[in-house]
């Protein structure tokens, strides 16, 4: 009796093969293909880098230069962590459809963009107004308090816009995941520049003195921020990739 | 197509709100060093620690990059890629636990942050502390993906948040000693076994909701 001829493409037993083979949707690289590996990579990266580098009560650099009584400050940071954060919320994810769209939807996308930067910056003046309507927050801080003058927290706020500003430059430097995570590296490098004094002049301290030249500055980086976004088409088309 | 209706419908306008809503109560109720409540219990000197927080909002955060966008297909697939995403979301809350005892290593193998550090520093926290830290990241992580298979994949990892300043009030306020003491006093059994458990729990409710795909509210 002859062997039974081996199965070929078209017949029962071959499609039966086909389930399994090592089927493309079943390893991990097809698995990994839908979703954002890179996004959890590099987080683990910047975690372990701020717990090495600020961990530490008492560390120096480049987050906290506490030796001279400055660092970073949590309301500070807060809000330009989350307005970054909250730039992917206005972004789009389906690229095919974007780049073939008749309607220009990055038209919009920049004035969201704009209209996050100013809210979330708001967030600093605003937080400033209350405590300086009533004295409801002594809730939840001690007796013995000092409420910052409101123009600290107007400072504050210009500063976040300015960060808020370099993120939407990373967006379009950098595209629309790695954007607003590399605004991270703005913020190290604008506490570094004021902790040390870098430049006195364009970037100082909240609580320094203050030149006509850093206010320019800080509107001239959101002008610019906004205009690399619009002309990456909202990160759909970065510089760097 | 051309309004603004049919340009949110693209995107997620809602997560830019609950985020300045966020911003905006993390800035008035805890921008204050001495603020007492809810985040950081200062007057018992104990508040939140940059060595516990970061890893855990990391790794919440980093859920989203194994978390799958694409229900239509998805719900079709007859792969099944829900256990590998199961097993992808325990090795984050292995990896981001991970880095407080990294760390520790890492200070006690080099004196590399002897270039980074005041010389008029305080001594390192006891090795035991960065064990303790990485076993509260892994325990809010793990109820982190417990929230991913209650709320769904988008609200789930906020929730660390909640879950983060919940773990320090019970801490600070000592509300639950013997379950969930303060890093720096004796840890029982029971709050080993406690965190353990949360992220058993955490990853089987995250695996029975097909990695939030269909959470238990939201269902549809």
């Amino acid at each position: 009796m002859t062997e039974a001829p081996p199965a070929t493409v078209g017949t029962s037993a071959a499609w039966s093969d086909v389930g399994r083979s090592p089927h493309p949707l079943r390893d991990w690289r097809s698995w990994a293909a839908g979703r954002r590996l890179g996004l959890t990579l590099t987080l683990w990266v910047a975690a372990l880098l701020v717990v090495y580098f600020r961990g530490w009560p008492g560390m120096i650099g480049p987050w906290a230069p506490e030796n001279d009584q400055y660092a970073a400050s949590l309301w500070t940071f807060v809000p330009f962590a989350t307005g970054a954060m909250a730039l992917w919320g206005t972004l789009s994810r389906a690229d095919w459809i974007d780049l073939q769209a008749v309607t220009h939807p990055h038209r919009r996308d920049t004035i969201a963009a704009t209209v996050v930067i100013a809210a979330f910056a708001g967030t600093q003046a605003l937080v400033g107004w209350l405590y300086n309507l009533d004295d409801r927050f002594t809730w939840f801080v001690p007796e013995a308090l000092v409420v910052f003058p409101v123009e600290i927290y107007l400072l504050g706020a210009l500063q976040t816009a300015a960060l808020l500003g370099a993120v939407c430059g990373m967006v379009g430097l950098l595209g629309r995941t790695l954007g607003p995570i590399g605004g991270f590296a703005c913020y190290v490098g604008l506490l570094t520049i004021q902790g040390y004094r870098l430049a006195p002049a364009l970037i100082p301290r909240l609580g320094d003195e203050r030149s006509p030249a850093s206010f320019a500055g800080a509107l001239l980086t959101v002008v610019l921020g906004l205009t690399a976004f619009r002309l990456s088409r909202s990160g759909t088309r970065p510089v760097i990739g | 197509m051309t309004g603004w209706r049919g340009w949110a419908s693209g995107r997620r306008p809602w997560l830019v709100g609950v985020l300045w809503l966020l911003a905006l109560l993390g800035v008035y109720l805890w921008w204050w060093v001495a603020g007492i409540w809810p985040w950081s219990p200062w007057e018992d000197e104990y508040g939140i620690f940059v060595i516990s927080a970061v890893p855990t909002l990391a790794g919440a955060i980093a859920l989203y990059g194994v978390l799958p966008g694409m229900d239509w297909i998805d719900l079709q697939a007859v792969t099944h890629p829900h256990g590998r995403d199961t097993l992808a979301a325990g090795v984050i809350v292995v990896a981001f636990a991970g880095i407080p005892p990294l760390v520790s290593w890492l200070f006690e193998a080099t004196d590399l942050y002897l270039r980074f550090v005041s010389e008029t520093r305080l001594p390192p926290p006891p090795t035991g502390w960065f064990w303790i830290w990485g076993l509260e990241v892994g325990a809010v992580l793990g109820a982190s993906c417990a929230m991913v298979g209650l709320l769904g994949r988008l609200l789930g990892p906020l929730t660390a948040l909640m879950s983060l300043s919940a773990l320090l009030t019970i801490q600070g306020e000592r509300l639950a000693p013997d379950l969930i003491p303060r890093v720096n006093e004796p840890h029982s059994a029971l709050s080993v076994g406690g965190a353990a458990l949360t992220v058993a729990l955490g990853l089987a409710a995250f695996r029975v909701s097909r990695s939030g795909v269909r959470p238990l509210i939201g269902r549809r």
